[in-house]
């Protein structure tokens, strides 16, 4: 079931009524509910791979609860047999080998790729290093633990929620609270705006341009790109935005997956701002460990931990060396900046052009679908043409999209303490509130195109 | 809670109160890619007491060859076409379904040329076959939900895509200008006159719909009727052509008799004169006339 689709319009408040008219009384049956339609939600799209999920949680499951009873110190509570530290390590790898084996085998050797491996992968791997690194116990309740796995808002395309930030949500009494649920509301329709108006509008061109990008201008190619680069930042945000969004209406708070990356400096607090959970989840789990490895290596080794760190995050998109050059890319630009250690030094908004051009002559790389078609986009992009006129199709919706991207920097902009940028705190009377969503509702169901393109990260 | 499920309802009712008044300003949901196909439909729907026993499906040869008044006039059933341009025969196969079931028709007239075996086969007709009859028999606005479009899409339909009227039988009212066709038949004599060709890549999946629709019919108990419209003798140069069109009237009426349909062939019913013709299967009205005219003793012995 896809968020933008007529099942889960039908689904989510039919859900939405369960959880808090029927089931809100005993914290067992909500948890229970929200698993059942977790598992209902991922069905729907294959109900075959409901067995990897189910399977893949299970396992995690009962590796935890097996940890914990093995304590670190190697004392097995109880009988007081000791297994010493080997085996929970022993665990841990199994897990490990479990959850990668999968992912590895699915992303790379299968051509169907059962929907959210990657995040939900990701999400029974960081149980089970954060059980081992003492983070948080092992949790014995199996529908608290398989709901945060198969929670249903997240589970497609992220947030990767941490164990340790939504299991304790899932196991506490969650109370309806109207501020929640409606700031809640208010992100889902800047994530229906960000998709509709802007990101599958955006598909239409950016994908017609990189098709025939042989037969076009120069200036064409670098519109292309720069749609695309808008296009995969309104899609993949909104997603975040809706599921965010969902999981508020339920009561519960997500982790924050992009907050205003365009407005970066550098690329360092490019990464900070982009895909956060991902980026963070990278970062404890592959770079920390690896800087580790390589600190008698000095800034080399930093280099080099950040440079594999992120092949990594290139690679976890799929089997193209596109991605790993991508990833190789965004590694590359931070070594000016840990050799001149200024990974965290504010600059001036000069740089928060070029950070946003470095970004998107990048997406290049990520869009085509080889190596030489990239190089040859670059090249055909770098020619004199680059000052020609191109024709432009479809003039009322690219007119929409370029008003709607103009709308949604502008409010980014304004809005950049904020969480998301439709919260509107600083506008007090209801009567411009509502004019505002009103606009917002018309803008959306008029400027759609003419097919949805699906959430890009989808694929990945 | 009551506070916030109010204010969505609120919100929600004034969507649908928006919805609703672009139903009412004839702004119809899109349902498939033929404009007036689905205009056609949604005015079937709206028109029930009128429902047709006798219902033309085709592409646009059967829309303009076929002259409605003169089918309505001489038929003693009810009578409706609802073709629509590039409808070819595996679409024809998805709606005719769909058609049954809603109109409970007794004969559905396939009008034909060889250029509706051709093409793939247009899925967003299936919109419209999937579509729960309740829904497009009593709330027909809930198909702005089937699928997707933008208000800025629907209006662009009904503004701008004008020239797609049709009569209250479902033909074809477009008036050919004519020294339009023919300063393009002297720009490019070849585009109008010259090219019959087959499309040999999707003709067995045509051949295939054929069958399944034939034999699906009989089953219902509808009379399939088969009518092979009538080709320009000049287009048809070389005997490969010739003979190419010749197996093909010939596959067809195996696969319609051979589930009980009647096949028709009027191939050469009209004279090959430029005045009946504009191109190689379209006919001006005069042209349509005297196919009609034949068409018409014919189903005269058919429909009763």
């Amino acid at each position: 079931m896809l968020f933008l689709s007529i099942p889960f319009l039908v689904f989510f408040p039919a859900f939405f009524l369960l959880y808090w008219g029927v089931f809100n009384r005993r914290l067992k049956a909500q948890n229970f509910l929200v698993l059942a339609a977790s598992y209902g939600f991922y069905a729907w799209w294959d109900w075959r791979f409901l067995l990897l999920l189910a399977g893949s949680s299970a396992l995690s499951y009962v590796l935890g609860i097996m940890m914990g009873r093995t304590g670190r110190d190697g004392y097995q509570k109880g009988d007081g047999y000791r297994k010493g530290d080997g085996f929970q390590k022993l665990l841990v790898g199994i897990g490990l080998v479990q959850g990668l084996g999968c992912l590895l085998y699915f992303k790379y050797f299968n051509p169907i790729l059962p929907l959210g491996i990657s995040f939900y992968t990701f999400k029974t791997i960081s149980y089970l290093l954060d059980i081992r690194r003492g983070k948080i116990g092992p949790e014995r309740d199996w529908v608290v633990f398989f709901s945060y796995i198969a929670f249903f808002p997240c589970i497609t395309s992220g947030p990767i929620d941490r164990p340790g930030h939504l299991i304790p949500q899932l196991k506490a009494r969650r109370v309806f609270e109207y501020g929640q649920a409606a700031d809640g509301m208010r992100q889902v329709l800047w994530g229906l705006f960000k998709k509709i108006v802007i990101a599958d509008n955006a598909a239409v061109f950016s994908d017609e341009i990189f098709r025939s990008y042989r037969s076009q201008p120069a200036s064409a190619l670098l519109y292309g790109v720069f749609i695309f680069t808008i296009r995969i930042y309104a899609d993949f945000s909104s997603y975040s935005d809706i599921a965010i969004g969902a999981s508020r209406l339920l009561g519960f708070d997500i982790s924050r997956n992009f907050n205003y990356p365009f407005f970066a400096r550098n690329i360092a607090e490019f990464w900070r701002k982009w895909h956060i959970t991902l980026t963070s989840w990278m970062t404890d789990y592959v770079y920390t460990p690896l800087s580790i490895s390589f600190r008698n290596l000095g800034r080399r080794g930093v280099i080099l931990a950040i440079l594999i760190n992120f092949i990594a995050i290139g690679a976890w998109h799929g089997p193209r060396w596109t991605f790993v050059l991508f990833g190789f890319l965004h590694g590359l630009y931070y070594v000016p900046l840990i050799l001149r250690r200024t990974v965290n030094k504010k600059r001036g908004p000069i740089h928060m052009v070029w950070t946003f051009l470095l970004v998107m002559l990048t997406f290049v790389v990520f869009k085509a679908d080889n190596l030489a078609e990239a190089f040859d986009y670059y090249r055909r992009m770098l020619s004199p043409s680059l000052f020609s006129r191109f024709p432009i199709f479809e003039k009322v919706n690219t007119a929409a999209m370029l008003a709607g991207i103009l709308v949604m920097f502008g409010a980014e902009w304004r809005q950049r303490d904020k969480k998301h940028a439709l919260e509107l705190s600083r506008v007090r009377q209801w009567g411009v509130r509502a004019l505002i969503y009103c606009m917002l509702i018309l803008v959306i169901l008029t400027f759609g195109p003419t097919k949805n393109a699906d959430f890009i990260y989808l694929n990945f | 809670m009551k506070k916030f499920l109010l204010k969505t309802a609120l919100y929600i009712i004034l969507v649908l109160a928006g919805f609703e008044g672009l139903y009412r300003a004839g702004f119809l949901p899109v349902v498939t890619d033929a404009t007036i196909f689905d205009r056609k439909m949604f005015w079937l729907q709206q028109h029930q007491a009128r429902q047709p026993k006798f219902i033309v499906v085709g592409s646009s040869t059967a829309l303009y060859n076929v002259r409605s008044g003169q089918m309505a006039r001489s038929l003693p059933v009810t009578y409706y076409n609802v073709s629509a341009p590039l409808l070819n025969v595996a679409s024809s196969w998805i709606i005719v379904k769909s058609i049954v079931r809603d109109f409970q028709p007794k004969y559905i007239m396939i009008g034909s040329n060889i250029g509706d075996f051709g093409r793939r086969t247009d899925s967003t007709y299936s919109y419209y076959a999937d579509a729960s009859p309740l829904v497009k028999r009593y709330c027909p606005e809930l198909l702005y939900l089937l699928d997707y479009h933008s208000i800025h899409q629907i209006v662009y339909r009904k503004l701008k895509v004008t020239w797609l009227d049709f009569d209250p039988w479902g033909g074809g009212v477009k008036t050919y200008d004519r020294s339009l066709i023919k300063k393009r038949v002297a720009n490019d004599p070849g585009a109008y006159l010259g090219r019959l060709s087959f499309d040999t890549v999707y003709q067995r999946v045509h051949y295939r719909a054929l069958d399944s629709m034939s034999r699906w019919l009989r089953e219902q108990h509808v009379q399939l009727i088969f009518v092979q419209c009538p080709i320009r003798a000049g287009n048809l140069a070389g005997a490969s052509l010739r003979a190419q069109v010749g197996r093909h009237i010939q596959i067809c009426d195996s696969i319609v008799e051979a589930s009980g349909g009647i096949f028709l062939n009027l191939y050469n019913a009209v004279d090959d004169r430029d005045s009946f013709f504009f191109d190689a299967v379209h006919l001006w009205p005069a042209g349509g006339d005297i196919f009609t005219d034949s068409l018409v003793r014919d189903l005269e012995k058919i429909v009763r």
